[in-house]
């Protein structure tokens, strides 16, 4: 039985902050920022969103897209790390802004930037076993860096959400691999605002090891070679990275720049890599073969090949597209940013 | 619109309103009413559920600078009533920063986005806006 992706809906706030504006109000060298990251500008949502909003927003779109009733979804699985619940799931509050029905297999996932591929990877197996029909997997986060640290400069704020099935396809998920670890690379302790880096291990450790085995892994399982993908799409906590672990693979730059987001929206976390993939089946042909591995820290990669079909094309316009939203924006100062992100702390309000 | 003084029990039983615009339609005459009515102006007491679709026109907005303590920290405040497939559906104005830009009949989209919270340690309500489809800068 085949199965994938049925429709997709991305979501990005419409509020953008520069680096240059970050680094001015640090005191640091915005050129030399920039060069570290390649990350122009960033997404901000605004005082009223959160990664609840989002996935509803993107989830929309998908089922827009699938053109299937919400009745006939049978499991909703958001992936985040950025609940703005400790307790008390995103996945319910889909069931009734999206009206599924009652009996949804419902559930939060946590692995860092990677839940939202998990959430794909087992929608796929209820779907082949035949106890759901369609499922909805949801990556969104607008996630925390503290103020004035580097990681300010690239945590952005976004969501996607794919509908998985296995009838009127308009890509094939043809094959997955993992690879993962217990790699002390970046976490954040429970009640703790703000995440920190383990000390050297953020680099090869920990993205470039899990992203190089997860790839290699899944082609050499396929007989595969870079040449037989006409994009790659890699987890972006920045514009250099994906860049990088691309030449360490040997994909040539024109088959993963057209996935890359993060340098104009930031690092969505669990919609970085899956915003990629989103964004490069607008432009996809019928037939194009995709390599999409996505990473979480803690450790952990899960890699996709993809094969987009003929009805792909027709769907892209049903809804809002990545690329309409990321010309869609309003620069803010770092002053609005503090206020929107709730980076202020108040007595009142 | 969810109402400003809201007890949890009762913002539950409107979560289908203030999620997804559910509205009723009269099985007689066909009028569509949000928020839902329990009798029809034809009389009728039977509805079936209708949701309204989520794209429509503004019809007209005021910003507001003055407003009660659970909304000080969004001021400026705009609200705009908004023509959704021939009803109409007041709600906040969001990402619009000069809503002032906004031509007649702009196109509106219904977002759904956080509306208040009980402090840092009550629930999080959540509910429908509007939000223009172009942008007002
Ligand atoms: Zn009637």
């Amino acid at each position: 039985m085949a199965v994938g992706i049925v429709g997709w809906g991305a979501y990005i706030p419409r509020y953008r902050i520069k680096t240059r504006e970050i680094a001015e109000a640090w005191g640091d060298d915005a050129l030399r920022i920039r060069d570290m990251y390649l990350v122009e500008e960033k997404a901000v949502g605004y005082i009223d969103e959160d990664p609840v909003t989002m996935a509803v927003e993107a989830s929309r779109d998908a089922l827009t897209r699938a053109g299937i009733a919400p009745s006939e979804v049978g499991a909703v699985f958001a992936g985040t790390e950025s609940k703005p619940y400790a307790v008390k799931p995103i996945s319910s509050i889909l069931i009734d802004a999206l009206n599924l029905k009652r009996q949804v297999y419902s559930v939060d996932m946590e692995f860092a930037c990677k839940a939202g591929s998990d959430a794909i990877v087992n929608l796929m197996g209820l779907v082949k076993s035949g106890l759901i029909k369609y499922g909805i997997a949801v990556g969104t986060d607008s996630s925390q860096g503290e103020p004035g640290e580097h990681l300010e400069y690239t945590v952005g704020t976004g969501a996607v959400a794919y509908i998985i099935g296995s009838t009127n396809l308009v890509a094939e998920i043809k094959h997955t691999y993992p690879f993962a670890s217990d790699t002390p690379d970046f976490w954040r302790r429970d009640g703790s605002p703000y995440p920190v880096h383990g000390e050297g291990f953020t680099g090869e450790p920990a993205y470039f090891r899990h992203i190089i085995g997860a790839a290699k892994g899944l082609m050499e399982e396929l007989g595969m070679k870079p040449n037989d993908f006409d994009y790659a799409i890699f987890h972006q906590p920045n514009a250099r990275f994906p860049v990088r672990v691309a030449q360490m693979l040997g994909f040539p730059l024109e088959k993963v720049k057209p996935g890359i987001v993060v340098d104009l929206i930031g690092n969505t976390y669990n919609a970085s890599a899956l915003l990629g993939l989103a964004k490069v089946l607008e432009e996809a042909k019928p037939g194009s073969r995709i390599l999409v591995v996505t990473f979480g820290s803690g450790a952990g990669s899960n890699a996709f090949y993809i094969e987009t079909t003929d009805l792909l094309p027709s769907r892209v316009k049903l809804a809002r597209t990545v690329g309409e939203m990321l010309e869609d924006k309003v620069y803010i100062d770092y002053s609005l940013y503090l206020k929107y992100r709730r980076i202020i702390r108040m007595i009142h309000g | 619109m969810v109402d400003q003084n809201l007890s949890v029990p009762k913002y539950w039983r409107k979560i289908p309103q203030y999620y997804r615009l559910t509205a009723v339609k009269c099985r007689k005459c066909g009028r569509v009413y949000f928020p839902p009515r329990a009798v029809c102006e034809c009389g009728s007491r039977e509805f079936d559920e209708y949701e309204l679709p989520r794209r429509g026109k503004l019809i007209e907005y005021t910003v507001l600078r003055s407003v009660t303590s659970d909304f000080e920290k969004q001021r400026p405040l705009a609200f705009g009533i908004a023509d959704l497939g021939g009803v109409r559906v007041f709600g906040q104005l969001v990402d619009c920063p000069n809503p002032d830009k906004l031509g007649e009949g702009a196109e509106v989209e219904v977002v759904f986005r956080r509306v208040k919270e009980d402090s840092d340690y009550g629930i999080i309500y959540y509910g429908f806006k509007l939000r223009p489809v172009k942008g007002c800068w």
